[in-house]
């Protein structure tokens, strides 16, 4: 937990230095929309309890999402950029507004999370996890965050420096068509996206905004219960 | 006062006003009208042609060039019935303007052009471009998303006003649903604007619909306006997409009558599109099946299934146009086979099959040397060994319908990087004609071509620099085949007709015959003088405003490529362009440069250096203003010959203008104007001096949501040294939408007046029984005028269309 706190400040500290000491958006000031909502998603906002939360939502910096299983949730940042949460994954959204800009630095405890990034100026596109902070140049990838904190991330087009936040810290270019391992021991493996099926079928599925998904009806007599849901992908 | 003195006049005071001609009427045999969608700078660019006579028609060609290239590229049209159609790649659309005209190839082997004498004297068309506007990016429609399909229970709206001008006024914007003004029910929060589909007050119908946002200044004025197409679609259908198998389809049958000068032909087609994905997998089919497909003609059936995996991997079979670097193979109709594998560090593109059908000759009709008509390009002598019977009777020509070769081609290029800033690529091309006992067909040749290029690019591609080069080698007869070894040992030796060693010639034939076949007929590789090498390179530079492009190309009187022969040979020189924005990508300047020589391999009597100086001026301000775009194009070709019966020495002039505005006054109202005049002067023996004027008017009215009208007049004269050639084209008509929406008529006349006169009716019913099937009427009645006092007849057009979509 500890652990977790400390590159939680380094994520907020690392925005406000890269955004230029830009001032923070208003706790309630929107920074992103929930585009898609599909089964068991819920948003914590600061100091409230998690909550279900619907399509259209205007999304703060500081707010928390969580997706459930076979759940999906779709944010599009207020610039056009893209985050697709896949099931079971917990991740925090910090954005920074100044100048017509905005940096964004999402913190992904866990989970999968694909991405596509319409960067403008001097702004930034982080994610940070648990062993790891990636300043996104490209255009669209996807992360995996295992309960460990070991992450795989890989690139569809562009590039990312990544640099690991325990044990050996080690720093990395990942370019379009590569992708990159870092555990808790720091080092970082960096390979072509052919070396891991897992990670080419989610790049696959990543520009993919209108996902499979399935439905349970269930029937009662005052009225239908509708159950959407994510199929295998 | 003359007509000719009263329209340039007219068409002087008129040159401040303006135009953008979506539809272009001249006078043609084989074309009855052009249409192209807005041209937008990066957008595709569609070309519809309309033909008249089409059974005559063998193939359409767009010829177009876009802003800053050196010559126009030909693209052979899909011809289906008596449409062709052509989409240019958005690279080709470039501001300030792109020109075209269109080829059309006939049965009896000529060619006929529109404009109607492009190939002569009259300039090409022009189509002006609009850039985008840096403002698109202060409004960003979130919400819902374009171009898709949002059931009812998803819809919201969302606007991003993130990176909004500090003069905007964002409490003051405003957004509609179609034409409905929804922004009371919107939430305004800081940068974002919400409006929940769940509102009551929302009132939507199913159906593809426009959203706008229109965003103000601190003064109220508009600043800028953007929109964006949706489909709101049922729950019911909403649910029917979420299955995981997703697919859409449509069905045309198409019946038509053409009674064209005398001669009636039937056409049935049948066109049939499928599309489908699941998961990352697409499977797109679509198949086109005519009355026109005969044997005897190069193919008009089109059949083309394609599979996708997600951006890495596509392959199709049947009809399809493969582009592969210029050089080596683009704009080439193939039956077979494509691949590309795309993983951005390695990628491999592939394309096997047929680029001619094999088609048998035939003898239309026979001549005596005294009856045989001169000048036609179908006549040939007949061969007396294979038509004795015929010679014997006294016939010594014939009119015959040429026939092809069967000619095959495979092409591979693989590449190493993504071309985002580094791609290297190798190019391998084979093509060979079949060997088939053809009559009156051409000699089967042979042809290899090898290349290579590479793009290198940073600072996101505004620094960007492409190269290429090829090699091709042809072979003019292989009709015999290889030589032998032993017709190598008769040929070749001490004492025989060559002195080199046979062994060496048979080593020779070894290394070369795998790749093409080895015989007198090959093409010898020059290595001093080139004749058989091609190259370019060009660099671009995009920084502060300002798009930079060079060119050098270098194409030697040899090369050659049966994946694309629309290259232009023995040519070499600089292409320079400077194109400069300002105000916010509303006003262009631009300056080109361009100066080649022919003559590389020195196979002329004298070197002709074409040089031609482009100059522009446009200015697109989007609102209250007419859009202009000025131009002047100078040709200068002049040669070193001392003959003067050889010597080329013209220059010509051209100035073009196209102004377009879209204004209410009362009724939604849009005016364009076309005027060019283009001077050219022939200093040379010949003086084929040629001036040439054409201005076009058009304007279409708005006068309610179910009525259009539209009036068009276009005046074009040609004088070409002591003969002139003028007319006027008048259009009026219309569209009404009528019973509920249900059926839409549409009507026009064009009367033709001067030295070409005709009148054109025609209307068109459409209508829409439900969503998924419609059926559309078409007539059109010309009343030709006699020529040269020979009456000819009227022509009548009639046909049924219906068409049935699958979702």
């Amino acid at each position: 937990m500890k652990k977790i706190l400390t590159i939680l400040l380094a994520a907020l500290f690392s925005i406000t230095v890269s955004a230029g000491g830009g001032e923070n958006p208003p706790a309630d000031s929107p920074v992103a929309i929930m585009m898609k909502v599909v089964k068991d998603v819920t948003l914590k906002k600061a100091e409230a309890d998690w909550s279900s939360v619907k399509i259209g939502a205007a999304l703060s910096t500081n707010d928390e999402i969580k997706t459930g299983s076979q759940s999906l949730a779709l944010i599009k940042f207020t610039d056009n950029s893209i985050l697709r949460v896949r099931e079971n994954s917990t991740l925090k959204i910090y954005a920074d507004k100044a100048n017509k800009e905005i940096s964004k630095n999402t913190y992904v405890d866990k989970g999968k999370v694909g991405f596509e990034v319409k960067r403008q100026g001097n702004e930034e596109f982080k994610f940070t996890t648990p062993t790891m902070v990636a300043s996104i140049r490209g255009t669209d990838g996807v992360i995996d965050v295992d309960g460990d904190g070991n992450t795989t991330f890989g690139l569809s087009s562009g590039s990312a420096n990544i640099e690991a936040t325990q044990g050996n810290k080690g720093q990395g270019t990942v370019t379009s068509g590569f992708f990159v391992t870092v555990g808790n021991d720091g080092n970082i493996n960096i390979q072509p996206v052919s070396n891991n099926p897992n990670v080419q079928n989610l790049l696959n599925n990543n520009n993919n905004n209108t996902p499979q998904t399935k439905k349970l009806i269930i029937k009662t007599n005052i009225g239908d219960i509708i159950i959407e849901y994510v199929g295998d992908y | 006062m003359s007509l000719y003195t009263s329209l340039t006049r007219f068409s002087l005071i008129l040159v401040f006003l303006t135009l953008t001609s979506s539809s272009i009427a001249q006078l043609s045999p084989y074309i009855a009208e052009v249409r192209t969608g807005a041209a937008v700078e990066g957008d595709v660019l569609r070309f519809e042609v309309e033909l008249i006579k089409a059974d005559n028609v063998n193939a359409v060609f767009l010829f177009y060039k876009p802003y800053g290239e050196i010559q126009f590229t030909e693209a052979e049209m899909d011809k289906r019935g008596n449409l062709a159609e052509y989409t240019l790649s958005g690279e080709d659309v470039r501001v300030p303007y792109l020109e075209y005209y269109i080829g059309v190839n006939l049965e009896d082997g000529s060619s006929s052009y529109y404009p109607v004498q492009v190939n002569v004297s009259e300039p090409p068309l022009q189509i002006a471009v609009s850039a985008r506007s840096a403002k698109d990016a202060e409004v960003v429609i979130l919400a819902p998303e374009k171009n898709t399909s949002v059931p009812r229970s998803e819809f919201f709206i969302s606007v991003s006003l993130l990176r909004a001008s500090d003069n905007i006024d964002r409490s003051k914007t405003k957004i509609f649903i179609g034409e409905q003004d929804v922004t009371s029910l919107a939430l305004f929060a800081d940068d974002l604007i919400m409006l929940s589909g769940e509102n009551p007050d929302l009132k939507m119908d199913e159906g593809t619909t426009t959203i706008r946002v229109e965003i103000y200044d601190n003064s109220g004025k508009l600043y800028h306006s953007v929109s964006s197409d949706y489909q709101l679609i049922s729950e019911s259908l909403a649910e029917e997409r979420r299955d995981q198998y997703e697919y859409r389809g449509d069905v045309t049958a198409e019946s038509r009558s053409e009674d064209v000068q005398g001669k009636s032909t039937w056409y049935n087609n049948l066109r049939v599109n499928y599309e489908s994905k699941y998961k990352i997998f697409e499977l797109n089919a679509n198949a086109y099946i005519t009355s026109e497909e005969e044997d005897t003609r190069q193919p008009y059936n089109r059949y083309f299934a394609e599979f996708r995996a997600g951006n890495w991997v596509k392959l199709s079979a049947g009809d399809a146009t493969p582009r592969f670097p210029s050089l080596i193979m683009t704009g080439k109709r193939v039956r077979g086979f494509n691949g590309i594998l795309e993983l951005g560090f390695f990628n491999l593109q592939a394309a096997f099959g047929e680029i001619n059908r094999g088609i048998q000759g035939r003898i239309d009709t026979l001549y005596t040397a005294a009856n045989s008509p001169f000048g036609r390009s179908d006549i040939v002598a007949l061969d007396s060994a294979k038509y004795t019977s015929e010679y014997n009777a006294g016939y010594r020509n014939a009119s015959v319908t040429f026939g092809s070769n069967t000619r095959s081609v495979l092409a591979v290029r693989p590449s190493f990087g993504s071309g985002e800033n580094f791609q290297w690529g190798l190019s391998y091309l084979h093509s060979k004609d079949d060997f088939e006992d053809i009559a009156f067909g051409g000699i089967p040749q042979e042809n290899v071509v090898a290349g290579t290029d590479l793009t290198i690019a940073f600072d996101e591609q505004r620094f960007l620099f492409n190269a290429q080069v090829a090699l091709s080698v042809k072979n003019s007869d292989i009709s015999n085949g290889e030589l032998s070894d032993s017709q190598i040992d008769t040929l070749f030796g001490p004492g025989k007709s060559f002195s080199q060693d046979p062994k060496t010639i048979k080593d020779l034939k070894n290394l070369i015959g795998s790749f093409i076949t080895f015989n007198q007929y090959i093409e010898p590789l020059n290595i001093e003088e080139l004749p058989n090498y091609a190259a370019e390179a060009t660099l671009s530079l995009n920084y502060f405003d300002n798009y930079f492009r060079g060119q050098y190309i270098y194409r030697g009187n040899d090369f050659q490529s049966f994946g694309n022969t629309f290259v232009r040979t023995d040519v070499a020189g600089i292409n320079i362009n400077d194109r400069l924005r300002l105000l916010d990508n509303t006003l262009f300047l631009a300056v080109g440069f361009e100066s080649l020589n022919d003559n590389l391999q020195k196979t002329k009597f004298a070197t002709t250096t074409f040089n031609t100086l482009n100059t522009s001026v446009s200015y697109f301000p989007r609102f209250d203003f007419p859009s202009i775009l000025v131009s002047y194009t100078q040709n200068e070709n002049t040669n070193d010959a001392t003959d003067p019966n050889i010597v080329i020495n013209d220059v010509t002039n051209r100035i073009g203008t196209q102004l377009s505005y879209d204004f209410r006054w009362q009724y939604r109202t849009q005016v364009s104007l076309g005027y060019s005049i283009s001077v050219r002067d022939d200093k040379s023996i010949s003086d084929f001096d040629v001036d040439n004027s054409s201005l076009n008017l058009s304007s279409n009215t708005n006068w309610a949501p179910a009525l259009v009208s539209n009036v068009n007049v276009s005046y074009n004269n040609t004088k070409i040294q002591t003969s002139e050639l003028s007319y006027v084209t008048l259009t009026v008509g219309g569209r009404y939408y009528m019973l509920d929406n249900k059926l839409l008529v549409t009507g026009s006349v064009n009367p033709s007046f001067g030295d070409f006169e005709r009148t054109a009716l025609d209307l068109f019913g459409t209508y829409y029984f439900n969503n998924y099937l419609y059926a559309q009427a078409q007539l059109r009645y010309i009343v030709n005028s006699s020529q040269n006092s020979i009456s000819v007849p009227n022509d009548f057009i009639s046909g049924i269309m219906i068409r049935y979509n699958l979702y």
